[in-house]
């Protein structure tokens, strides 16, 4: 199961990562935060991910990060063209290519 | 006491080693550098790599550069190579008739068949027609369900965005969904269709095959010969459509043609034989003076390519002679004309490298030039590949009769020496620039730089953040993390760093690619070249830029260990590796006052 960890996420945003992810078959739970810090929830989703890959939404920016990889330095960090963030986290778990 | 200096000018590599003499007339080897060739080889612009290559020897050497009181540089070999491919077959598929490729995400499987039809112009009242619905970007991936879902005779959807498995969880009832299809505008409505999208693994297998079109499509014997290379493109697709348009075939084949060889012996061979036939013509042929292709035809047109790229490089005469030719049958995808998604179809393909000699280069102009420049006294000397087998002969290990082979752009060079100090010499058509334009080809590669890079370093997969794994199962950690761009991809590991191969080809292919293609030009060439030396050699020494790759000297090696001969990478004075034979050949022969 991937992490999704949202703050106040814009469900527009959250929508079109979801469809990302479901379009490259990973199955996701969303979890309610109260920290606004992208990176942190990013960082957090991934450590508790048991797909080592997480996903955190604060309003309308998110952020895509690998377990150990540094919490100021997400793999991927948008406001914009939130489906290919879905899309580039099932391919981190499957180890594809990004779009 | 005199210090001597040796200039080998090669085409990608200037190399010079400084020698004192003391005044018993011993020799002692002070320094080697190799720095690129500036300018053409045998041209005055190499002056300057020239005098780089010194100045770093000296300082090596720790003396300077006026105490050098002769140099000598290498008569090169006026040698050019050039290589060109032409593909036999060709794939036209008329009408936007066909689709077949591999989506990332496909979803669904079986076969269906029935009428195209936009999925704005469904009727609102349910009929007999089964329909294959067509979904272009307009409509999202919930309204395209949610459509489908209201209408029970839809046997298949095709897609333009990447959204068939969001389509095809939300359908009440399955159906096959091909998704990725750039050029959706170009089907038409209402043509009879069939789809296909293949179980987990597999791939399609009734649309790759001629007669599972015909049952799906009922065909008549004539259109199902019609249909065959359709049913060709389609083996090894995930996913798959064909539309019964009138399939107005085909392009009848362009034709091959054949060359003439002009030799000892007159030859004529046509190419449609094959790459063999091919070699044994021209081994047939003997001493060749010319080779000419017939005008008009796949051939003819290589050999001018072939011939004009040599001539631009030469620059001298409009017309030189055709001395050797080597053929290889390969293969190139090729984008089939008429498809959607951008399909490639497997065509035969043959690739040719060609040889010209030229006149003696120009090498006295660039003594006088590095003469002029630095004081020193200067002289061209020495035919390259003696003083190549000469510097070849100081590898520990190396003894008589020995024969060196220098496998580099565009020519294989092959040079025998005996006890007697008696050398020959051959140069043969067909080296690393064979070898790039191959794996270009069926890598379907856009630059020649990647093709280029793959045949150089090793491959290896990104497979996380923190590590890849190498092609040969070896894994290789990074502490700190790996940039993104390039996760999942495949690259090769260059001294400076990984470089991304752009193409999604698999790791395995590009590894066997890269190994036939060698295989198929260097081992085969080396073989060739050997032979025709016709002088039994017990050593082999690889020199030049080729031995230093990091395995055609493990192919040779065993190649010609099954020939009950030694070869190996020459290790030049016990402590150069292959490079700098030529000039410790102009060194030694110094020495034994050649």
């Amino acid at each position: 199961m991937l992490h999704i960890y949202e703050a106040n996420a814009s469900p527009e945003a959250l929508k079109e990562i979801c469809a990302g992810l479901e379009e490259e078959g990973i199955l996701y739970s969303i979890f309610s935060k109260t920290s606004a810090d992208v990176k942190t929830l990013a960082f957090d989703a991934a450590n508790h991910s048991k797909l080592r890959v997480g996903i955190g939404i604060a309003v309308s920016t998110a952020a895509l990060q690998i377990r150990n990889c540094p919490i100021d330095k997400p793999v991927f960090l948008i406001d914009s063209d939130y489906r290919a963030l879905g899309t580039n986290a099932g391919r981190a778990v499957k180890g594809g290519v990004f779009v | 006491m005199k210090i001597l200096a040796a200039v080998d000018i090669g085409n990608s590599t200037t190399e010079v080693c400084l020698a004192e003499e003391n005044d018993a007339g011993k020799i002692r080897f002070l320094s080697s550098t190799s720095v690129f060739t500036t300018g053409l080889k045998g041209t005055a612009d190499n002056t300057t790599g020239i005098l780089a290559a010194l100045e770093e020897a000296t300082v090596q050497a720790d003396i300077t550069l006026n105490q050098i009181s002769h140099i000598r540089i290498n008569e090169a070999a006026p040698v050019i190579g050039g290589a060109a491919m032409e593909t036999l077959t060709q794939t036209i598929v008329t009408e936007s008739s066909m689709l077949g490729h591999n989506p990332k995400t496909p979803a669904g499987m079986g076969t269906g068949y029935g009428k195209t039809i936009l999925i704005e112009n469904l009727p609102s009242i349910a009929n007999q027609e089964s329909y294959i619905v067509v979904i272009s970007s307009e409509t999202d991936y919930e309204e395209a369900a949610k459509i489908i879902n209201q209408h029970s005779n839809i046997i298949g959807a095709i897609l333009q965005l990447d959204e068939a498995v969001l389509v095809y969880n939300r359908l009440d009832k399955k159906i096959p969904i091909i998704d990725e299809v750039r050029d959706i505008h170009k089907i038409k409505e209402g043509i009879e269709t069939a789809i296909e999208a293949a179980p987990p693994g597999q791939s399609v297998g009734m649309l790759s095959n001629p007669y599972g079109i015909a049952t799906l499509l009922k065909l008549t014997p004539e259109e199902t010969l019609q249909i065959t290379p359709i049913a060709k493109s389609l083996i090894g697709a995930k996913s798959a459509v064909v539309m019964k348009t009138p399939w107005r075939n085909l392009a009848p084949p362009q034709k091959i043609g054949s060359i003439s060889i002009k030799g000892d012996k007159n030859i004529d061979v046509d190419f449609s034989h094959g790459a063999g036939t091919i070699a044994k013509a021209i081994e047939a042929a003997g001493n060749i003076r010319d080779i000419t292709g017939e005008a008009n035809t796949n051939v003819g047109n290589m050999l001018e390519k072939a011939r004009a790229s040599m001539t631009d490089l030469a620059g001298y005469g409009e017309n030189p002679q055709i001395r050797d030719l080597f053929a290889v049958d390969t293969f190139a995808p090729v984008a089939i004309s008429g498809a959607l998604a951008g399909e490639t179809s497997l065509e035969k393909a043959i690739a040719v490298a060609a040889m010209v000699t030229a006149g003696r280069l120009p090498m006295e102009a660039i003594a006088q030039g590095l003469s002029k420049k630095t004081g020193i006294y200067t002289t061209v000397t020495g035919v390259e590949p003696v003083m190549a087998t000469l510097g070849a002969l100081t590898t520990p290990g190396a003894g008589f009769p020995l024969a060196i082979l220098d496998l580099g752009g565009g020519s294989t060079d092959a040079a025998i020496i005996d006890e007697n100090g008696t050398v020959k010499s051959v140069s043969m058509a067909g080296a690393g620039e064979l070898v790039t334009l191959m794996i270009q080809s069926q890598l379907g590669l856009a630059s020649r730089i990647t093709a280029e890079n793959i045949k150089k370093y090793p491959a290896a997969k990104v497979e996380s953040m923190f590590h890849i794994r190498l092609e040969n199962g070896d894994t290789l950690f990074y502490e700190e993390g790996i940039d993104p761009r390039f996760f999942g991809s495949v690259v090769v590991l260059a001294p400076g760093g990984m470089i991304k191969i752009e193409e999604e080809r698999p790791i395995e292919k590009i590894v066997r690619v890269r190994q036939e293609a060698k295989q198929g030009v260097f081992v085969n060439n080396a073989i060739r070249a050997i032979r025709k030396l016709n002088i039994q050699a017990k050593h082999i020494i690889l020199v030049g830029g080729s031995a230093e790759d990091f395995e055609i000297p493990g192919f040779l090696s065993t190649a010609f260990a099954d020939m009950g001969m030694v070869c190996g990478k020459g290790n030049i004075r016990g402590t150069e590796g292959s490079r700098n034979a030529v000039a410790t050949g102009l060194i030694m022969s110094y020495a034994g006052g050649v």
